[in-house]
């Protein structure tokens, strides 16, 4: 198993396991934090703006999957 | 959150607040009683009474970390009764022990109740990634990881979770970024080394006794995920 997998192994157990105590909130996102969300994908976000949007995807699943997705794309 | 309460109740008391500190110090006699139903020898159970005896200290007050004191209770985060927690981490404390090379060599005339005493070898195992009863570390495992995790800063949890769990490229990141790959590959390998060196410290804060390498947590995580709180 690579590094890469490893730590993928290690996410994944998180995700499966935390359930609620994570930390991590499921909920939904308003209109403008996603078009923040898009915004950081995009490279548009000024400094200020991208460590605010920083910190809510690092605990809100949705904003990861949305930002994850963006990215992808 | 199911176990706010006993969430609460551990804040408190790492707080320093004396009632919570007795309310988690009575949780002690249980995981005693339950260490010691395990127990088939005056050895072992002379063990399970030291452990618990140096748990409130391991809880409470705390062990260095890079001049830091860390408190084992802080690694308690309610996925479990707080009474349930305590009584895994000194039974995990237990189990590793037995399976220690200094309690294994002993002439013993009594049979291992459960897996007690029983070697990696006798389970079937040899490799580090089989040395462990999965039941026994995982619930554990989560706990070191999780606190692994919340010590990244924002930039460093997102960059790891979109590249090794939503398998976004490196070069995706630069460009949102607005800086080179080589930097984001940098910053990756830092983060990377300092979970690692967490993860462990961790869990042998959890569990002195516990002799697990980076390649068992791994295997461990990539196996279906089992907890034991529900036993307790």
């Amino acid at each position: 198993m690579d590094e890469e997998d490893q730590f993928g192994a290690l996410f994944g157990f998180l995700e499966r396991f935390e359930g609620d105590v994570s930390g991590r909130s499921a909920e939904s996102l308003d209109a403008e934090m996603e078009a923040k969300i898009r915004g950081l994908a995009a490279g548009t976000l000024d400094d200020n703006e991208r460590e605010e949007v920083l910190q809510v995807v690092s605990s809100n699943r949705a904003g990861m999957e949305l930002l994850a997705s963006c990215l992808r794309n | 959150m199911a176990n706010q309460d006993d969430l609460t109740i551990a804040q408190a008391a790492l707080g320093g607040d004396s009632a919570a500190v007795n309310a988690v110090l009575e949780e002690l006699p249980y995981s005693l009683a339950v260490l010691l139903s395990k127990c088939t020898d005056s050895d072992s159970e002379e063990k399970a009474r030291e452990i618990i005896e140096d748990l409130p200290g391991d809880l409470l007050a705390g062990v260095d970390r890079d001049g830091k004191a860390v408190k084992l209770l802080e690694m308690y985060q309610g996925r479990a009764s707080l009474r349930s927690w305590i009584t895994v981490v000194a039974l995990s404390r237990l189990k590793s022990w037995w399976r220690g090379p200094g309690y294994r060599k002993r002439e013993r005339g009594v049979e291992p109740q459960q897996d007690q005493g029983v070697s990696p070898a006798e389970r079937g195992g040899g490799s580090d990634g089989e040395a462990h009863d999965n039941s026994d570390v995982l619930a554990l495992l989560a706990d070191a990881l999780s606190d692994s995790l919340r010590t990244l800063t924002p930039r460093e949890s997102v960059c790891l979770r979109l590249v090794y769990l939503h398998g976004v490229e490196q070069q995706r990141l630069a460009r949102m970024f607005g800086c080179h790959a080589a930097t984001i590959s940098r910053d990756l390998e830092q983060t990377k080394a300092s979970i690692k060196r967490r993860l462990l410290w961790n869990l042998r804060l959890l569990d002195p006794f516990l002799e697990i390498t980076w390649n068992d947590c791994v295997r461990l995580c990539a196996s279906e995920s089992i907890s034991i709180f529900d036993s307790f």
